[in-house]
C-alpha cells in the first residue's frame, strides 16, 4: 500500500521536474538572468593581472570579488550553471515538442473531415457538375492551379463517396526552430571544445631572430613549445600623417627543423597558419636599434659626435662621465621620433635624463639649462613584432554552426508549413451535382497565404 | 560637402517627424502623403551625401566604406531606419508608425551634426579595421538595430494601444491606431528580421575578430553587450508563444531590448572600454 504510494509519489516528482525543465517559462526566465548577470563582466573588467586590479580596488574589495568569481565571471561556477540549465531546458523542451511536430511527417492530416472544415479560417466552397470517373485524373488538374504534388484517396461519407485531395509545401520549415536549438548546443560543445584543447598565447620576436615557444596569457607566463620555430625576418611600419599607424607588416618564415617551410608577409587581418598554431599580427615594439646623437659643449663649442645602442651605455673619453640612449619612441607626443637620454656627467653633477626630438632639434639646446646639449641625428632602429598565438580545434565546429544557426533562423522566420485540402462529394441537397470543398491553412505567414488561396479559389471558380 | 548635406537632412527628417505627428492627430491622407515625399526626399539626399563621403574619401586617399567613426555611424544608422521605415510603410500600408519611428532617425542624424563630441571629419583606419568583413559586418548590425528601432516604436504604440482597448475607449487619437492585434504582429515581424540580422552581425564580428586577433569570443563589453541584446528579443520571441508572457510583458521586452541595443551602440563606446572604441572620437 505506502510502496504503492510512494511509487505514485515519486512519479509525480518526476514529471514534476519535467515539467518545470521543458517549460518555456524557465527559458524566459534564464535568458533574462543570463541578460542581467552578463552586465557584471561588462562593468568589472574581466582577467586583469592583480596588481592592475590593486591600482583599482581595495585588497579586501579584490579578495572579494575574486572569491564571488566576478573577476572571471564568464568561467565562474554561477554562470556555467545557468548555460547548463539553459542546455537541459532546451533538451527538455525540444523534447517535450519534438514528437509533436514529427506527427506532420509521421501522420500527415489527408481527410478534409467536417471538424477541420469547420476550424479552418480558410475556407472556400462551390457546386460543381463534373464527377471524374478517375480520381487520379483531377491531379494534374489541380497541379495546373497549385504546384506541388497532389495525393488523393476514396472515402465514404455521411452522404455517399467522397474523394480527398491535398498538398503540401515547406513541410520541413518546422524544422527550422529545431536546427536554431541543436545549433546553439553545438556552438556550446565549440565552445568547450576550443577551452579543452585550445591554447592562446603571444610572442615578441626582434627582427632578424627565431623562436621555438610562445607564452600564455595571465599572471603566470608559462613557455609552451612549438614543436617548430618561426622567424622574423624584418618588420616594417607605416604611418598616416596623423601619426596613427596606417600598416604594421611582419615578414615570417617557418622553419621545420633547419628546413624553411613556409613564408608569409603577415599584417593586422592576414594572418598566417601552421600545424594548428594561427599567428596573428598583434603589436610591435622598438627592440634596441643604433641611435646617431651629437653632444655639443656650450663652452668650448666642442662637437662630439656620437653611436649608441639603446640600452647600452657609453663611457666618454676624457672626464666627460657617461651616457646612455634609454628608450626610442616612435611618435612622442605627436611630435615624431624622439629618444629619452639619460646623461651622467660626472664631477659631482647629478646624473639626468631628458628627450631629445629629430624633427625639432632646435628643442633641446633651448630648454635644457645644462653646460651642454645633444641634438638627434638619425637612428637606425629594429623592431620586434608582437604576435598573438592561438590553436582552437573547436573554431570549425563553431562556424557551420554559425551558418547552421543562421539558415534555421532564416526557416523558422520566413518559411511556412502550407498545407491544402480538397473534398469532392455529393451534394445532399442536390444528389446529382458536387460539392467541392477547398480549405487551406499555414502556420506562419497567414496573410499572404490567404492571397495565395483566394487566386486559387478564383481559378477553380473558373473550372466547368 | 557631404556633412553639409547631412545637416540639410536633419531637418527634412525633423520636419517629416513633424508632418507625421500631425498625421496622427488629422488623420488626413493627403498629409501623410506629404510626410512620406519629405522623408523620401530626405533619404534620397542622404543616400548621395553618403555616396558622396565614399568618394572623398578616395580623393583624401584613404577610402573606405563610411562606417569607421561615431558620426559615420549615426548617419548610417539612421539611413537604415528610415529604408527600413520606409519599406515597413510602402508594404503595410502604415503612415501611423511614422510618429513613432522618424524620432529616431532624427535623433541619430542631429546627435552626429550637433554634438560637438562627435566628430564629423574623415578619418582614416586603423590596421585592425582594414578588412572586407568592416562592411557586412556593420550593415548587419545595423539593419539589425533599425528593424529593432521600429520594433522598439511598435510596441511603444501597442502598450498605449492595449491599455486604450481594455478601458474599452472608443474616442480620440487612440481610437484611430490599427488594433493591438496588428501592431503585436508588426513588432514580432521586425523583431523578426532584427533577430537573424544581429545574429549575422554577431556572427561576422566572431568571423573577423578571430580573423584579426585569433579569438571568435573574448568577452569584450561591446561582444557581451551585443549578446545581451540577443539574450533579451530570444527571451522576447520565446515570451511570444508562453501564456501569461505574451501581450504587454512581451512588448516590454522589446523595449527594454531597444535599450539594450542603444547601450551595446552608443553605451559601451562612451562609458565602457573595449575594442570598439571608434578611434577615441
Amino acid at each position: 500500500m505506502t510502496g504503492k504510494k510512494e511509487l505514485k509519489k515519486k512519479g509525480s516528482l518526476l514529471s514534476g521536474f519535467a515539467a518545470f525543465f521543458s517549460s518555456l517559462k524557465l527559458t524566459i526566465f534564464l535568458l533574462i538572468t543570463l541578460a542581467l548577470v552578463s552586465i557584471i563582466g561588462t562593468v568589472i573588467p574581466q582577467n586583469m593581472l592583480r596588481n592592475d586590479y590593486l591600482k583599482v580596488y581595495k585588497e579586501s574589495t579584490y579578495t572579494t570579488l575574486k572569491a564571488v568569481g566576478f573577476l572571471d565571471m564568464y568561467h565562474s561556477w554561477w554562470f556555467v550553471l545557468i548555460l547548463t540549465l539553459l542546455t537541459v531546458n532546451l533538451i527538455a523542451c525540444s523534447w517535450k515538442h519534438f514528437p509533436r511536430t514529427w506527427r506532420f511527417f509521421s501522420h500527415p492530416t489527408r481527410l478534409l473531415d467536417r471538424t477541420l472544415e469547420k476550424a479552418s479560417p480558410l475556407n472556400w466552397r462551390r457546386s460543381w457538375n463534373v464527377m471524374p470517373d478517375d480520381p487520379a485524373a483531377m491531379a494534374p488538374r489541380l497541379e495546373s492551379v497549385w504546384p506541388g504534388s497532389w495525393q488523393w484517396s476514396e472515402h465514404v461519407g455521411e452522404d455517399g463517396p467522397e474523394i480527398h485531395y491535398v498538398s503540401e509545401k515547406g513541410r520541413w520549415s518546422r524544422l527550422g526552430v529545431y536546427f536554431v536549438h541543436l545549433s546553439v548546443l553545438v556552438i556550446f560543445a565549440g565552445g568547450i571544445i576550443g577551452s579543452l584543447f585550445g591554447i592562446k598565447g603571444f610572442v615578441n620576436i626582434p627582427e632578424g631572430e627565431k623562436v621555438g615557444t610562445f607564452y600564455t596569457y595571465g599572471d603566470q607566463r608559462i613557455p609552451i613549445a612549438l614543436g617548430f620555430s618561426v622567424e622574423c625576418r624584418s618588420f616594417k611600419v607605416e604611418f598616416y600623417e596623423s601619426g596613427g599607424p596606417k600598416e604594421y607588416s611582419s615578414d615570417l618564415v617557418i622553419f621545420d627543423g633547419e628546413k624553411p617551410v613556409k613564408e608569409k608577409i603577415i599584417e593586422v587581418n592576414h594572418p598566417i597558419s601552421y600545424q594548428g598554431f594561427t599567428f596573428y599580427q598583434s603589436s610591435y615594439g622598438a627592440y634596441g636599434g643604433f641611435v646617431d646623437l651629437e653632444l655639443n659643449f656650450r663652452e668650448t663649442g666642442l662637437v662630439l659626435p656620437l653611436k649608441l645602442e639603446v640600452g647600452r651605455p657609453l663611457r666618454l673619453p676624457e672626464n666627460w662621465g657617461w651616457i646612455e640612449v634609454l628608450k626610442f619612441e616612435e611618435n612622442y607626443r605627436r611630435m615624431g621620433p624622439a629618444v629619452m637620454v639619460l646623461r651622467d656627467p660626472g664631477k659631482g653633477v647629478k646624473p639626468y635624463q631628458f628627450w631629445v626630438f629629430l624633427r625639432f632639434p632646435k628643442f633641446g639646446e633651448e630648454n635644457r639649462k645644462t653646460a651642454e646639449f645633444c641634438v638627434f641625428k638619425n637612428i637606425k632602429q629594429r623592431y620586434y613584432t608582437g604576435l598573438q598565438v592561438n590553436k582552437d580545434p573547436g573554431v570549425w565546429v563553431v562556424w557551420i554552426d554559425c551558418i547552421m544557426m543562421i539558415l534555421g533562423l532564416y526557416i523558422a522566420f520566413f518559411m511556412s508549413h502550407r498545407r491544402l485540402w480538397l473534398r469532392l462529394s455529393l451534394n445532399p441537397d442536390k444528389p446529382k451535382r458536387l460539392q467541392l470543398v477547398l480549405v487551406g491553412n499555414a502556420n506562419k505567414n497567414q496573410p499572404s497565404f490567404e492571397l495565395e488561396f483566394k487566386a486559387l479559389a478564383e481559378k477553380i471558380k473558373a473550372w466547368d | 560637402m557631404n556633412t553639409y548635406i547631412f545637416s540639410i537632412v536633419t531637418f527634412v527628417y525633423l520636419a517629416a517627424m513633424v508632418v507625421y505627428v500631425a498625421y496622427l492627430a488629422f488623420r488626413k491622407p493627403l498629409v501623410a502623403r506629404l510626410a512620406t515625399v519629405i522623408t523620401l526626399a530626405g533619404f534620397l539626399a542622404q543616400t548621395v551625401a553618403i555616396g558622396l563621403r565614399w568618394y572623398e574619401s578616395y580623393e583624401l586617399g584613404i577610402g573606405h566604406a563610411p562606417m569607421s567613426n561615431l558620426y559615420e555611424s549615426l548617419v548610417f544608422f539612421s539611413w537604415t531606419i528610415i529604408m527600413l521605415y520606409l519599406y515597413i510603410e510602402y508594404k503595410y500600408k502604415l503612415s501611423i508608425l511614422g510618429a513613432f519611428v522618424m524620432p529616431f532617425a532624427f535623433l541619430g542624424m542631429a546627435y552626429a551634426s550637433i554634438s560637438p563630441s562627435v566628430n564629423e571629419t574623415i578619418q582614416p583606419l586603423v590596421p585592425a579595421l582594414q578588412s572586407n568583413w568592416l562592411i557586412s559586418h556593420v550593415v548587419t548590425c545595423f539593419l539589425g538595430y533599425a528593424a529593432f528601432a521600429v520594433s522598439c516604436g511598435v510596441s511603444f504604440t501597442y502598450i498605449l494601444k492595449k491599455r486604450y482597448e481594455d478601458h474599452q475607449g472608443t474616442r480620440g487619437l487612440l481610437a484611430t491606431f490599427p488594433t493591438s492585434q496588428v501592431l503585436d504582429d508588426l513588432a514580432y515581424k521586425a523583431i523578426a528580421i532584427g533577430f537573424p540580422m544581429l545574429t549575422i552581425g554577431i556572427v561576422t564580428g566572431a568571423a573577423w575578430a578571430n580573423y584579426a586577433w585569433g579569438t571568435y569570443w573574448s568577452w569584450d563589453p561591446k561582444e557581451t553587450w551585443s549578446l545581451i541584446t540577443w539574450f533579451i528579443y530570444a527571451a522576447f520571441l520565446h515570451a511570444r508563444i508562453t501564456r501569461g508572457w505574451r501581450g504587454v510583458k512581451a512588448a516590454t521586452l522589446s523595449i527594454i531590448g531597444f535599450v539594450a541595443v542603444l547601450f551595446t551602440y552608443l553605451g559601451v563606446n562612451l562609458l565602457l572600454s573595449g575594442l570598439h572604441s571608434y578611434g577615441g572620437s
